[in-house]
């Protein structure tokens, strides 16, 4: 029981210990081992690699202890990306990706076929995160006003560390959408004042968050700003259909009670006529 | 083996001696189970038993054992269901307005209509349970579902169809149901207890007849609305989506047009397999099949129309997102099944269905200089040599197309020349003509499903490069299923069929019978030389 209660613990400790791991990609080259524990024998994988340089990962089978194949699909999903999944198993024991992430969030990692352990290979993340090393400091405002009753419009500014505007330069302008996705709403290129504007369309009372996101290059830094606006409410122009209704509507209520029922008294007619057949 | 059988489940030549000539002639099957009737039932059973351990298979592993995803979410499951709710209706058709109309020739084929409504609607009315994947979120329907939704609207009228038809087959059997309690006295237990139970203690009196035609009559009156109605909110399940290719105003009409067309059909086709195996030749004659085919014509052109109305409107404008839609299905991944089900399907069955009925066509014979065979592989010939000049020119390198096109063109017309001289073979033969013409509309029935349901969903409203290729191909599962749903539907309509007779007895007593065989039959169109419809 003792003994028990200590590997429990150890275990414990263990677990606690790995979902906390945070490996830090250096050079953006980066080795994973995958197996039926997970991504280098971890359920919540997770690194960071920097936005706007390659990473290239390299995927290493290792679920060489089975008796049997076990082979793996790796695929990368998340905004911004698109990648081919590439498999890993006993013959083909290695496999490698290589791309560029263009803007900061989180990418999974995830086997997507049925294998052994699948269920620690779906949790596998990659923060991309702001470059720890770039350019000359570059300073990005982003503010959204309401345009009219159906859009928002986004203006951004790119100044240098000294103020001086940044004409001529393309601007990424994401919406983070509210099941969690990205959408590129927009590239405006900045002008002689280094501001850019765009027009987002938007419904009453929706809550937008959009990234801007200046990739740097030539000498620049990376920068990136987030702005959020909640678009004032407004009457509904157009009534709701019945399907989107959250209440049922009294009328088509009432005509199915109508419709059903009367069909289903008849019924109770012609069952009791065949009933009463026994009397005849 | 077959002895025991038969003491186990019911046979008795002892009690069917007893019966009249026409008790006999239609009372056979029910009383007399043979070795083929067994076999056939293991048949099916096993095949049933396959669809079971399908099912079972994805109960285990859930739906990601059948090709569906999130992007096709419909499949195969969904278009049974779609066809055997089409089926159904035929009952309802031919009983409610024969019946209403007082056309007495129903009366032999109405049972067998009815039968096909019931057995079609309990396979039916589980596919969308087999579709759930977790078949206990059935009950959330009840619990928990939203009146203002199609799928419970879907519910309501399948249940109360479900009933009505059930009501509407049990009616008119009851007096035969008597007349099995009284002179299948040696069945056993099991059966004499239906049969008591069944009856109702029918004695046939003027008060019970009364009674019972009363209810007939209510019934008549309302399975028809209650179909139609059953078929609309089908129809509605797609039409109520903003989906290009579903949303359209004329699903519903569209959607009862097809059931009609393809549940006539698969009348036709039970005639036929049941005046063979049963004998009935003496009450199915080829009047009856006559008039069904009238009436298959009539539904499929009416569903032709549906076609051409829904297609060419959308076709014309190919707007926005429909566009992407009908690309697929006119020129698309799944144009060789659009247009063979389109042709095949709708086209050649009404062209079938009215040669027997127009005058024989004789000067066709003057046509006849090749034999039909030889035509046809000429035809084959040219139409390769079509295809070879097309794959070899672009090779060589000038334009393929003229000679290809002639190449098509000669395979065209000997091919076209082959179909014409069968023409007297098939005015010659009117049942078997029909019977392909039913065929071919029930397999289209089916396919057309496919069309709806599938190539709609590879359309999907967002792309995503992840979910890229979403194509729908379906597992041995679903095959699985869709085979032992087929089997058991033949199944619950083989031992209906064996249980009580498929010609109604009380119906056909008086009268019908001579009609029938003296009717007009006769006065079909008889090409020169033959003698008598072949069948």
């Amino acid at each position: 029981m003792f003994l028990k209660t200590i590997r429990l613990f150890i275990a414990v400790l263990f677990l606690s210990s790995v979902t906390t791991f945070t490996a830090h990609a250096h050079g953006q080259s980066i080795a994973i081992m995958v197996s039926r524990e997970g991504f280098d024998r971890m359920s919540n994988y997770s690194v960071d690699v920097e936005a706007g340089h390659e990473v290239t990962i390299t995927f290493t089978y290792a679920d060489d202890d089975l008796t049997g194949d076990n082979p793996h699909d790796i695929r990368i999903l998340g905004a911004g990306v698109d990648l081919p999944t590439v498999t890993v198993s006993r013959d083909n024991p290695t496999a490698t990706i290589t791309f560029t992430p263009t803007r900061t969030g989180t990418l999974t990692i995830l086997c997507v076929i049925p294998c052994i352990g699948m269920e620690n290979l779906v949790g596998g993340s990659i923060h991309v995160v702001q470059p720890f090393t770039s350019g000359a400091k570059i300073s990005l405002t982003l503010d959204l006003s309401p345009r009219d009753e159906q859009s928002v419009l986004a203006r951004v500014k790119l100044t240098d560390a000294e103020g001086r505007p940044i004409s001529d330069v393309p601007v990424s302008l994401v919406l983070n959408t509210s099941v969690g996705g990205e959408i590129v709403v927009g590239v405006p290129v900045t002008v002689v004042d280094g501001t850019a504007a765009w027009m987002i369309p938007a419904l009453a009372g929706q809550k937008l968050q959009v990234s801007a996101v200046f990739q740097g290059g030539n000498g620049l830094g990376y920068a990136q700003n987030i702005a959020e606006i909640t678009m004032p409410g407004a009457p509904l122009s157009v009534p709701l259909g019945a399907l989107s209704s959250p209440a049922p509507p009294f009328a088509l209520a009432l005509m199915l009670v109508i419709v059903v029922g009367s069909i289903w008294v008849t019924f109770g007619f012609v069952a009791y006529q065949v009933f009463s057949i026994r009397k005849g | 083996m077959t002895a025991l059988l038969a003491k186990l489940l019911g046979s008795s030549t002892e009690d069917f001696d007893k019966l009249n000539t026409h008790e006999k002639a239609l009372l056979r099957p029910v009383f007399v189970w043979g070795r083929g009737f067994y076999l056939t039932v293991a048949f099916l059973a096993l095949i049933f038993g396959f669809g079971v351990f399908a099912y079972l298979t994805q109960l285990r592993d859930g739906l990601a054992a059948t090709g569906m995803r999130d992007t096709v979410s419909w499949g195969l499951y969904i278009i049974n269901f779609v066809f055997f709710i089409g089926i159904s209706h035929v009952g309802a058709l031919l009983s409610s307005i024969l019946r209403l109309t007082g056309a007495k020739w129903r009366h032999p084929i109405t049972r067998m209509a009815e039968s096909i409504t019931f057995a079609a609607l309990l396979f039916g009315a589980l596919m969308p349970i087999i579709d759930l994947g977790r078949p206990e979120r059935m009950f959330n329907l009840i619990f928990s579902g939203r009146i203002q939704s199609p799928i419970l609207w879907d519910i309501i009228s399948i249940t109360t169809y479900l009933t009505g038809s059930s009501i509407f087959l049990l009616l008119p059997l009851i007096p035969d149901m008597a007349l099995l309690r009284d002179k299948f006295i040696h069945a056993p237990a099991w059966r004499r207890w239906i049969y008591r139970i069944l009856s109702f203690g029918w004695t046939g009196t003027p008060e019970q007849h009364a009674r019972l035609d009363r209810a007939m009559n209510t019934m008549a009156v309302l399975i028809l609305p209650i179909a139609v109605m059953v078929h609309t909110v089908v129809s509605w399940i797609f039409a109520m989506t903003l989906r290009p290719g579903w949303n359209s105003t004329i699903f519903g009409p569209y959607f009862v047009a097809g059931a009609l067309a393809s549940g006539a059909a698969s009348v036709v086709l039970a005639m036929v397999v049941f005046r063979k195996m049963y004998r009935l030749e003496e009450f199915i004659t080829l009047k009856h099949f006559k008039y069904m085919a009238a009436l298959v014509l009539t539904l499929n052109l009416a569903y032709i129309y549906f076609n051409i109305s829904e297609y060419v409107t959308l076709a014309y404008k190919m707007e926005g997102a429909e566009k992407a839609v009908l690309a697929s299905l006119f020129s698309g991944q799944f144009a060789g099944l659009f247009w063979v089900t389109q042709l095949l399907g709708l086209i050649v069955p009404a062209f079938l269905l009215v040669l027997p009925m127009i005058k024989p066509m004789t000067w066709i014979k003057r046509l006849r200089v090749l034999p039909p065979m030889l035509l046809a592989a000429i035809s084959a010939l040219f139409l390769g040599a079509s295809l070879a000049t097309s794959f070899f020119n672009t090779f060589i390198g000038f334009d393929p197309s003229l000679v290809a096109l002639a190449f098509l063109l000669g395979g065209l017309a000997f091919g076209g020349w082959a179909t014409l001289t069968l023409i007297p073979w098939l005015q010659a033969r009117p049942i078997p003509t029909f019977v392909i013409a039913a065929a071919l509309i029930v397999i289209q029935a089916w396919l057309k499903r496919f069309i709806i349901v599938v190539p709609v969903l590879e359309q999907p409203f967002i792309t995503d490069a992840a979910f890229e290729g979403a194509l729908y191909n379906p597992t041995w599962v679903e095959w699985g299923i869709t085979a032992g749903a087929l089997a058991g539907f033949l199944l619950v309509y083989l031992i209906l069929s064996r249980m009580v007779p498929i010609v109604s007895v009380w119906e056909t007593k008086h009268g019908e019978v001579e009609e029938t065989v003296s009717g007009p039959a006769h006065a079909l169109p008889q090409p020169a030389g033959v003698s008598s419809p072949e069948v």
